[in-house]
């Protein structure tokens, strides 16, 4: 059978649609709200330099007496895990008795172009951590990391392991030099050096830019027809707002620390390689001996599955489990069906350590949860 | 009415606040499609296959881009070159301003090579992809597209894919990392003329300050 099967009258019926649902689009567009959202209710309890550390309301009946710390990216910002209402993991997690407390870097200016990870993992995420312990009277807190922050809290937890009860990492880049990861790649040539001398802090702008460069065509053309065909979806063109409010919203990167993150593990793989350097400090990953649950995405562009998941042959401790979930690099936060599945997966994986048996090995509603032991 | 009335009329565009039929862009819909048709040797009218008249576009803008893969791009290099000898030092208190201005000129020169090199990679990701959509349309399939909106995703994740082929060789890394580089080159030669300008103009002058490294 032929591959098009429209006629001419179609498309001028089509193209005549597109054209009246381009009209609601720029009415939509027109009374749209684009102010950041927070949605679940948190405070303040940390202020240091940019950084801010928030508490969420904790639930009436905690199922688990540590506090989840989670620890966003530099990239972006963290309001993606609390999008609009009925799209929130932050409200999940909380509906399932997890107490959470959120680390927003906020947004650097030229006096922070010095700042290194060792002020972010080794100093900014240490008071946090500290100020939780003595808050809660805990010798631990747990810890879940969001890309980049995955990746700081993995360093943060190989170098502090006696403060971390759990680790939990999501869609977090480990072996930056898998094959396919195309991001890598294109880093691979760029003199880091230059562009951090040339710019100070990385704009936003241009990080957003190599990131519509991964799927320049899907992300930079034809998402924006979907919007159009989908106008009248009143839910589907709010979330697209939200998400497109969300993507384009972003600090810019912090210079020294983005010198540092680029060239040492994306140009050197030093993780992987148990050589990234943190300060005085060097990061090695079998130092990391609490149980670890590491979630990836199965279609994600940005972090490869195979770069998460080269997590399991590094870390020390025996209780570790994987978890695949269905979606994107962003997906699975904003998708109803993968952040159930993520919210259900890390309560319960916290509930059954704070005095049940490990569920590593175990398979469940047909997700793929595997481990290395128990 | 608005000054501008006339302006818009020229460019087949209503005035200022008039009332438009969205739809009225595609009255000439048929007549076009008719006249591809013929250009095509097949029968006007609803006999008119849309594979034909896609394969027809798509074979049109092969042969555009190859075009200016061939021609109009290579055709810049003499300029670049030219450019890059026009310049010549001075004398006097503006000498040492001169020579960051020529070094800002130069880092220009680059990142449009740079520039010219990456829209080379991307022209020929373009051409495979119009090449893969050409000759699958002439091939029957089982996956149906039944829209101009199915067809235009079809052809975004063709395009796409064409691309990260290409971008995952070595050749394009360098490419890109060319491009940055040089893009570097020549915010910090901007910055750097600036600075040195700004110390005639007045410090307003001085709009985009050099970072300390």
């Amino acid at each position: 059978m032929p591959k098009l099967q429209f006629t001419p009258e179609d498309l001028q019926k089509e193209l005549a649609g597109i054209v009246a649902s381009r009209a609601r689009a720029a009415a939509r567009l027109r009374e749209w709200d684009d102010a950041p959202p927070t949605h679940a209710q948190r405070e303040l309890v940390l202020a240091r330099g940019k950084m801010r550390l928030f508490r969420y309301r904790a639930p009436a009946n905690l199922a688990s007496p540590i506090p989840v710390l989670m620890v966003y990216a530099l990239v972006n910002r963290p309001y993606m895990a609390d999008l609009m209402p009925g799209c929130s993991l932050i409200a999940e997690l909380l509906a399932r008795g997890l107490e959470v407390y959120l680390i927003d870097w906020g947004s650097p200016d030229a006096i922070d172009a010095g700042r290194t990870l060792a002020d972010y993992i080794v100093h900014d995420m240490d008071a946090c951590v500290d100020l939780l312990r003595a808050q809660r009277g805990c010798e631990k807190v747990n810890l879940l990391g969001i890309c980049q922050g995955g990746t700081f809290s993995l360093c943060y937890s190989a170098l502090n392991p006696d403060k971390v009860g759990h680790l939990i990492t999501t869609v977090t880049p480990v072996d930056f030099q898998t094959p396919d990861d195309l991001l890598s790649h294109l880093l691979s040539a760029v003199d880091v050096d230059a562009l951090v001398d040339a710019w100070g802090n990385i704009p936003g702008e241009l990080l957003n830019a190599v990131f519509l460069a991964q799927k320049p065509f899907q992300l930079g053309q034809q998402k924006y027809a979907d919007f159009v065909a989908a106008i009248d979806d009143d839910a589907a063109s709010a979330m697209f707002l939200a998400m497109e409010k969300w993507i384009f919203d972003s600090p810019a990167l912090v210079g020294a620390a983005f010198r540092e993150f680029a060239r040492g593990c994306y140009q050197q793989n030093a993780l992987m390689k148990a050589q990234l350097r943190v300060g005085s400090a060097t990061v090695d990953l079998a130092c990391v001996t609490m149980p670890v649950l590491n979630v990836f995405a199965a279609r994600d562009h940005l972090v490869p599955p195979a770069s998460s998941r080269a997590l399991a042959g590094l870390v020390g401790t025996r209780d570790y489990t994987e978890l695949e979930l269905p979606g994107g690099h962003i997906g699975i936060y904003v998708s109803r069906h993968p952040r159930t599945l993520l919210a259900d997966s890390v309560a319960e994986w916290l509930k059954s350590r704070s005095g049940g048996a490990p569920i590593a090995r175990r398979k469940a509603r047909g997700r793929r949860v595997s481990g290395k032991g128990g | 009415m608005g000054p501008g009335a006339d302006a818009l009329a020229a460019f087949g565009l209503p005035p200022q606040g008039a009332a438009r039929d969205p739809t009225a862009a595609f009255q000439d819909l048929a007549e076009l499609l008719d006249a591809m048709a013929a250009s095509l040797g097949k029968t006007p009218g609803p006999t008119l296959s849309m594979t034909d008249v896609c394969v027809a576009l798509f074979n049109w803008l092969e042969l555009q881009v190859a075009g200016l893969r061939t021609s109009v791009l290579p055709a810049i290099d003499p300029f670049l070159d030219w450019l890059d000898t026009q310049s010549h030092p001075i004398l006097g208190i503006g000498r040492e301003t001169h020579a960051r201005w020529a070094a800002l000129a130069r880092a220009g020169i680059s990142h449009g090579k740079a520039l010219q090199k990456l829209q080379g990679l991307h022209l020929e990701v373009m051409q495979t992809a119009l090449t893969r959509c050409r000759e699958d349309l002439q091939q029957d399939d089982d996956e149906a597209i039944t829209s101009v909106h199915a067809l235009s995703q079809w052809w975004s994740e063709t395009v796409d894919q064409a691309y990260r082929e290409r971008a995952l060789q070595s050749d394009y890394a360098r490419a890109f990392g060319e491009w940055i580089n040089s893009a570097s080159a020549l915010k910090r030669g901007w910055a750097d003329w600036q600075s040195a300008q700004s110390a005639v103009m007045g410090p307003w002058f001085n709009t985009n300050p050099a970072p300390q490294a």
